[in-house]
């Protein structure tokens, strides 16, 4: 597969390099102010009443800037949008004022049921359509657009008529929202359906990308599986070197939900992805930048 | 319905119910992992995601119940409480429901007090933050607004009345030691949170008296009357005073409403 280098003029919002703000750290971040860009923080998690969870959040957000990511908008779902959710969430948004607001291109919720789980939509015009037709509701509803990620699956529908990169782009061009490309998520689903990566990362457009996921995997033998459970691997490493040829200086972050180390040790893990990036791309391009309109 | 509803309807009732397998015929199989075994894959996760929730929840009563029995509470909640919320936060919040009408746990009444303690201490964790009211404010009120004066309380203030000793279960549970058996003892327990941290105490039959009395919207007139079952007409103010600066100071109460406006 021949690869297509970037764009280099792309001028895009770049926070740096940043971690997914996890319980278990609190308390180091708050004595230690560790030297990190951005916190990523889980939307659902302080979308509650009050108490602590919002103490610590607005604590943190004090001394740190940060991206907002959820995993119930369910933009997908052929239910009508929760309103009630993006109430929530735009009352968030307020609270916290995040460089930006991502969810998932993936159903989670049909019939009022939740699965809590990110499932994956058919490829096909119909989906497109449908999709399109309600990110342009919530970024009219929130103000501003939307980043979408990209997710790991492990089934391919029969009534999908493209491949997933052409589908995701598609929906971003026409519905004019953003991309958050996760890395690890293209190689897992890459291993499951038997397609080249590379074709992934050429098929999506530079100047759509705002941000960068990159997180460990587990495999079941035959299946990859997308548990963030362990450190980064070195083909999501070189992969993620290749995305950054071509996408330029794009905010990346380390997602870790399970077996979660110390913080000290995420951090020294995020400083492989600056080494990475350093090797890369030129200083003047690495040093955040955050002036961009964010109105939809 | 539109085919993606119908295929979004397959899915959702395949994980569900993993006989409904409507979805199957939707999914291509490859060489290697037939359709049915990459939907398995979704049915797992959908199960361990929510066992995940409910463990986190319910500690001390996976705890209290041991792993088989709460493997037998998990799975009746999965099958019997879908998910309505779009936060894992809320899967969890209608077990009192079950532990009190399906078996075996409707035959246990400690079962469904430690469930309302979790359940309570999980309210009080995340409940909405308020101003507190203070002794100051108090102490400027008018002598004449004392009589009329209604109290609001913090959404994590939670009376819990209990036949059992199952707080001192809870209690051998959460410092990871040997719960006591199971014995009657009425008491009512209290439950608030105070400065971020969730607390919790006995209560006296008097106190408790005058909470209900409180919670239920009476004046702090009404409040000194239903302690005269308790104490002497001459001590009563003097006690009912003392409760009240104990709620505010422990930040219990975030409002007073009186005829007249605070100063
Ligand atoms: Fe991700």
């Amino acid at each position: 597969m021949q690869f297509d280098e970037g764009d280099s003029d792309v001028t895009r919002p770049f926070l740096g390099f940043g971690l997914g703000l996890r319980t278990d750290h609190y308390s180091y971040i708050l004595e230690n102010r560790p030297a990190v860009d951005w916190f990523e923080i889980l939307s659902e998690n302080y979308m509650v009443p009050g108490g602590k969870p919002l103490d610590h959040l607005d604590r943190i957000r004090a001394d740190y800037a940060m991206v907002m990511h959820g995993v119930s908008l369910s933009i997908g779902s052929t239910d009508a949008l929760n309103m009630d959710y993006l109430k929530d969430l735009k009352q968030l948004i307020q609270r916290v004022q995040p460089g930006w607001v991502s969810d998932h291109l993936c159903w989670t919720s049909v019939n009022g049921t939740n699965s809590h789980d990110l499932l994956p939509l058919p490829y096909n015009e119909d989906t497109i359509a449908h999709v399109v037709d309600r990110v342009v509701q919530v970024q009219d509803y929130l103000g501003q657009r939307i980043l979408l990620e990209n997710l790991s699956s492990y089934v391919t529908y029969k009534s999908s008529e493209m491949n997933e990169w052409a589908f995701f782009n598609e929906i971003a061009r026409r519905a004019d929202c953003h991309i958050l490309l996760d890395i690890n998520n293209i190689f897992v689903s890459a291993h499951n359906h038997h397609f080249d990566p590379l074709d992934y990362l050429n098929g999506i457009d530079i100047d759509r990308v705002m941000q960068f996921h990159l997180a460990g995997h587990s495999s079941n033998g035959e299946m990859l599986i997308d548990t963030h459970d362990h450190d980064v691997c070195d083909p999501v490493w070189a992969l993620y070197g290749t995305a950054l040829k071509r996408f330029g200086a794009v905010s990346t972050m380390i997602e870790r939900d399970d077996n979660i180390p110390e913080f000290p040790q995420l951090r020294q893990e995020l400083a492989i992805a600056e080494d990475i990036a350093a090797k890369i791309l030129p200083a003047e391009v690495l040093a955040p930048k955050m002036d961009y309109d964010r109105t939809a | 319905m539109t085919a993606l509803r119908k295929l979004q309807h397959e899915f959702l009732g395949y994980l569900l119910d993993s006989s409904a397998t409507g979805i199957v015929g939707n999914i291509e199989s490859s060489p290697r992992r037939s359709a049915e075994q990459r939907m398995t894959l979704y049915a797992d996760a959908y199960e361990l995601r929510l066992k995940e929730a409910l463990s986190t929840d319910y500690e001390r009563l996976h705890g209290y119940l041991g792993d088989d029995l709460f493997e037998t509470l998990m799975q009746q909640y999965i099958e019997n409480y879908p998910s309505h919320h779009p936060s894992l936060r809320f899967f969890g919040r209608h077990m009192i429901d079950l532990v009190e009408r399906l078996e075996p746990f409707s035959h246990l009444p400690e079962v469904a007090e430690i469930t309302r303690i979790e359940t309570a201490f999980g309210n009080s964790f995340d409940a909405a933050d308020c101003q507190g009211v203070t002794l100051d404010q108090l102490a400027g009120l008018n002598p004449e607004a004392w009589t009329t004066m209604k109290l609001c309380f913090h959404e994590a203030v939670q009376r819990l009345p209990q036949r059992y000793n199952s707080f001192k279960i809870w209690c051998a549970l959460s410092n990871e030691e040997m719960p006591p058996q199971k014995t009657a003892q009425e008491t009512t327990w209290l439950v608030w949170r105070q400065d971020l941290v969730s607390r919790y105490r006995a209560l006296s039959n008097a106190e408790a008296a005058a909470l209900d009395v409180a919670f239920s919207g009476g004046t702090f007139a009404d409040l000194c009357e239903a302690l005269l079952d308790h104490f002497s007409e001459e001590e009563t103010p003097r006690q009912a005073a003392g409760y009240l600066q104990q709620w505010i100071s422990t930040q219990m109460v975030c409002g007073l409403s009186t005829c007249q406006k605070l100063g």
